[in-house]
């Protein structure tokens, strides 16, 4: 049983929450979040009790400060929780620059406590079923992939953060990265970045929109094509979507979302027509990832994803930014 | 004449063509040099022979439609594409280096260049291009990426890669994300398919669709019947070969380069 502050009651803090209390109906939640509607909303729902992150980081039985609040705040709210004595799980991506990634992990390393970004792709069934095959050699080695992580632009971000670029890092940083989280995992480290992104993204514009493309080339020789995007139009049917291919030395191993429905629904009420589909499952893999986590408190163990793994991502994202920013390709070592 | 002959042989059997006075149909790409493609498209404009290059893709309805909506505005304003040209490594004189002229990225390049300058009514200005040798043991490459930029701003990734292992179903894909400020098209050309489970052959996929081959030649008769100019033509040819060309220009150099 654990006492669990989460900061912010957005989207990720509802699915934490939610994971948290299936883990062990008995852990407790504290909810930190400015906007009180939706700590409310939160602590109705999940028996949370709202506080103010002052009162959170004084309270000596709260033992877990996990932080779902936009990313430019993470670096603050980090180290502060770890020089508390909190362990902290922090939501993907760890941060905008490296600077601030490394005074995370710093202050995770000074302070002797848990520290784990939240690179949950790694726990999705899909994605961890590729890393077993490809470990079984299959397929052979695996030399080439394409991935696709995108769907309609996320504005349900408090404020439009993620129209910011300054405040979200685009869409490599914010959405992309899950990608090169897991090839960086799958096939090494990255050697060089070609990348291009149309950021028409202003705050004022509700529908925002974002496209990136991106060449890696891997030490080991490997290449990979990314693409992210928040470019697709509102209000569809389906609005996200993953798709992958990885091709090795004796087959290929491939996926998409179009495939993945176990469910369709179409339904027309008071003339209203509604068409989605799913596929519902019992295995959540927020859950999934959170149960590590806590593991890892328990048994003193390392967690699955440290500061210094989610800094190596990070600088994939960040390499494909300058990419795009320079109109050449950029070295990894260039980023740093 | 119908030239499929090997891609650095397509000038000799263009100019032996047009010499006699016959029209001409040349695979693609229409050669592997820039030298050669130009004194194709030279001779065959000395010798008043049509000269029609087999980019059979741009023939098909799929392709045809996307040029209307992007046409009629539906997409927005254009801003990046996304282009994969899959299949298997084919053998024989395709990976010889010198009757090939290269591996995937002089094969499997110019169709969606193609297609794009078509759709787009644009040319291709500058090239990033990366590739290896990383599946076969062939002597030239089988898996390439493209990083393109256009002449109306936008630019394009393609994936040219002999990437299909022999264990898949079909053969390929030439598929493009459209990517506009309004609205976003996703083109699978030859997703046209049937599954087939046979004990004795196994599984596979079996197109369906429109015959792009047969809508090609159809074409080529009509050329040659009234007389009007093919609608993909050598300079169609020429222009894909540039891009081809600078591709490999571009992984030599290691950096972005001007097509």
């Amino acid at each position: 049983m654990h006492s669990i502050a989460i900061l912010g009651a957005g989207m990720m803090g509802n699915v934490h929450a939610r994971a948290y209390k299936a883990i062990d109906q008995k852990n407790s939640l504290w909810i930190v979040d400015p906007v009180e509607s939706r700590a409310k909303a939160i602590s109705d729902k999940y028996g949370a009790t709202v506080a103010s992150f002052e009162e959170v980081l004084g309270k000596g039985g709260v033992d877990i400060v996990d932080i779902c609040t936009p990313t430019f705040t993470h670096r603050e709210l980090a180290v502060r929780a770890l020089e508390a004595g909190k362990h902290v799980f922090c939501e993907k991506p760890v941060a905008l620059k490296i600077e601030d990634a490394r005074a995370m992990d710093w202050a995770a390393k000074k302070s002797g406590r848990k520290f784990m970004v939240g690179h949950v792709v790694r726990f999705f069934p899909q994605y961890a079923r590729v890393g077993e095959l490809a470990a079984a050699g299959d397929v052979g080695e695996i030399v080439m992939a394409r991935v696709y992580r995108g769907g309609s632009f996320p504005s349900h971000g408090v404020g439009n953060w993620f129209a910011n670029t300054a405040k979200s890092g685009g869409v490599f940083v914010d959405l992309s990265i899950h990608d090169f989280d897991f090839l960086r995992k799958l096939l090494g480290p990255v050697k060089t970045v070609e990348a291009r992104s149309v950021a028409l993204s202003s705050e004022r514009k509700k529908d925002s929109f974002d496209h990136g493309m991106a060449i890696l080339r891997f030490e080991s020789g490997a290449l990979a094509h990314i693409e992210g995007s928040w470019a697709e139009p509102a209000g569809m049917p389906v609005n996200f979507g993953t798709f992958y291919e990885f091709v090795g030395t004796k087959g290929m191993i491939t996926n998409s979302y179009e495939r993945e429905t176990t469910l369709r629904l179409q339904t027309s009420i008071d003339g209203k027509p509604k068409y989605s589909q799913e596929n519902p499952a019992y295995f959540d893999p927020y859950t999934e990832e959170l149960k590590s986590f806590i593991l890892s408190i328990e048994e003193d163990r390392e967690v699955s994803v440290n500061g210094q793994e989610a800094i190596e991502s990070l600088r994939v994202a960040l390499a494909a930014n300058l990419s795009a920013e320079l109109l050449r390709p950029v070295e990894l070592s260039e980023v740093f | 004449m119908i030239v499929t002959s090997e891609n650095s042989t397509h000038r000799k059997f263009v100019e032996i063509a047009a010499g006699a006075g016959k029209h001409v149909l040349c695979e693609k790409p229409i050669a592997t040099t820039i030298e050669d493609a130009e004194a194709m498209i030279e001779i065959c404009r000395k010798n008043n022979v049509k000269l029609q290059m087999a980019f059979p893709v741009r023939y098909s309805a799929s392709v045809r439609k996307a040029r209307e909506i992007i046409a009629g505005g539906l997409l927005g304003e254009i801003v990046s594409l996304v282009g994969t040209n899959h299949g298997r490594m084919p053998g024989g004189w395709f990976i010889d280096p010198v009757l090939g002229g290269g591996g995937a990225v002089m094969d499997h390049t110019v169709h969606v260049v193609d297609i794009v300058r078509w759709l787009l009514n644009c040319e291709f200005t500058q090239v990033y291009a990366t590739y290896g040798t990383m599946i076969h043991d062939i002597p030239v490459e089988d898996c390439g990426l493209e990083m393109f930029k256009l002449s109306t701003g936008q630019y394009m990734t393609l994936d040219c890669s002999w990437s299909r292992p022999k264990a898949h179903p079909y053969w390929g894909d030439v598929t493009l994300h459209i990517v506009g400020t309004e609205g976003t098209l996703f083109l699978d050309v030859f997703n046209s398919k049937i599954e087939v489970y046979s004990n004795e052959k196994g599984g596979r996929w079996d197109n369906y669709g429109d015959n792009l081959d047969s809508l090609m030649i159809e074409e080529f008769l009509k050329v040659l019947r009234e007389g009007k100019e093919p609608f993909t033509d050598g300079n169609d040819g020429l222009q894909s070969l540039k891009a081809v060309t600078a591709a490999y220009k571009s992984f030599r150099e290691g950096k972005v380069v001007e097509i």
